[in-house]
């Protein structure tokens, strides 16, 4: 019994870390490596910045897609530098999946996955499953009025929240 | 919307597995078994929270090299069991794919009541030695450790599974009835760490021998098991990998075991579910073979 218990614990504190193999077709591996989300930065999802000298452009509640479930609201802003600036309400939430991203869209639905051909913008990698956050809205982009959580790696649709002025 | 009666689920890599033996039936001290299994599958669809099945962006594929064990210690009381995924890989084709030790799986069996039917308990403990946050490595793009961490080898908690098994063997022999039959039933409660929510466990087995010459090498077991979790739809994480918070299923299997020589057989399975969520839908075929020892 001994034996098995220390056995275990060995075990336990030695879990090997997987091995990767990146199958992307070469195409799809960026160049340079994209710098990974910092929730305190305005980069990939951190809290709002001057909250009060912001304007309104448009805004909408969240829902979840098919059996996924999403709360809360997201506005498109104008900062007072002129940036424009996505923000989720504090009363956001979304259900958990593996590789959360944000998308600024003008489709419906992100069938065939994220497509920059057809205006698709990637904010980044979803900072909080639940909670106030904000994300960096690219120059030209802010005419986009539907924001997505969107499952990356499994290509499916989380949450949706579309904007109206 | 495809309904999910054709579909099948990943179940090997599932904590409670169930083995090609009757674990009802303890060792007698000094005897032993083992086996080493080969579990495929391949998928392009995911069972949702909703218990739909929803098509995923690329196919799915993992493949799982496991090792099962049992040692008599002591006479009917004391069983050791091991359940061990040695090698794991999960792939998205055309994403990524991360590979390397699973969860392993300790467990102690003690025969309750060995007449007129066996009632036999145990607990189980489960290790996590697999990887839970896979990662793509220093350097890497954003997308590839978004890929990488979908992908885990292990759940990354500790946990314990009580678990009691009544069995018994019947037919032929003079019974009238001319086949050999073993069944089983079989509960746990899956006691969870780390904010995984509990689950209850539950399997019936009943397994099937012709007795004649040469036919009687053969075992046809069918299966009924699955995996009830305690979590509500909205905690549900969809990890698709089959270590997940939340994972439920219930699902029928089919195993053939043959014996090759003394101890040494073989055998091939295939499961199949019909009610799952938080998992990939995929058609898994496990090769074993094993090894029983006095």
């Amino acid at each position: 019994m001994r034996t098995l218990l220390l056995l275990g614990s060995a075990l336990a504190l030695t879990a090997c870390d997987a091995g990767f193999v990146d199958l992307r077709p070469a195409s799809a591996i960026p160049n340079t490596p994209s710098p990974q989300p910092d929730a305190g930065t305005m980069d990939g999802g951190g809290p709002p910045a001057n909250p009060g000298q912001d304007s309104l452009v448009a805004e909408g509640p969240w829902q979840g897609r098919a059996d996924y479930q999403a709360t809360g609201t997201a506005s498109l802003l104008m900062r007072a530098d002129g940036q424009f600036e996505l923000r989720f309400s504090d009363t956001f939430t979304v259900s958990r999946v593996p590789g959360p991203v944000v998308v600024l869209s003008r489709r419906e639905s992100l069938s065939g996955g994220i497509q920059p051909g057809q205006g698709d913008v990637e904010l980044g990698v979803q900072a909080e499953r639940s909670g106030a956050q904000s994300y960096v809205v690219p120059a030209g982009s802010d005419d986009r009025r539907y924001v997505w959580i969107y499952c990356k790696p499994f290509g499916l649709e989380v949450g949706r929240a579309r904007l109206s002025e | 919307m495809r309904k999910l009666t054709v579909t099948a689920v990943l179940l090997m890599a599932l904590g409670p597995a169930s083995t090609a033996s009757a674990q009802a039936w303890t060792k007698d001290a000094g005897t032993g078994y083992v086996n080493l299994s080969l579990s495929l599958l391949a998928g392009d669809r995911v069972f949702g929270t909703d218990f739909e099945s929803r098509e995923i962006a690329s196919t799915y594929r993992q493949t799982s090299v496991g090792l099962y064990a049992e040692y008599g210690v002591v006479d009917r009381w004391l069983t050791l069991t091991a359940n061990a995924e040695l090698y794991r890989r999960n792939a998205l084709d055309d994403q990524g794919a991360t590979q390397g030790l699973g969860d392993f799986r300790l467990g102690l069996w003690s025969g309750l009541v060995t007449a007129p039917f066996r009632v036999t308990a145990g607990l189980l403990v489960g290790l996590p030695t697999g990887d839970s946050q896979p990662s793509a490595g220093a350097g890497a793009d954003s997308d590839a450790e978004l890929i990488a961490n979908s992908l885990p080898t292990g759940d990354g908690e500790w946990d314990f599974e009580p678990t009691v098994i009544v069995g018994h063997s019947f037919g032929a022999g003079g019974s009238g009835w001319p086949l050999r039959h073993f069944a089983t039933l079989r509960a746990g409660y899956w006691a969870r760490t780390k904010g995984f929510t509990d689950a209850v466990t539950y399997q019936a087995e009943l397994g099937t021998q012709v007795p004649l010459p040469f036919a009687d090498r053969f075992w046809l077991i069918l299966r009924l098991r699955g995996v009830e979790s305690l979590a509500g739809q909205g905690a549900v994480q969809s990890g698709f990998a089959g270590l997940g918070d939340g994972v439920t299923y219930t699902a029928i299997a089919g195993e053939l075991q043959g014996r090759i020589w003394r101890g040494l057989a073989a055998s091939v399975s295939y499961d199949t579910s019909f009610r799952a969520r938080g998992i990939i839908a995929a058609a898994p075929i496990k090769f074993a073979l094993s090894w029983q020892f006095d």
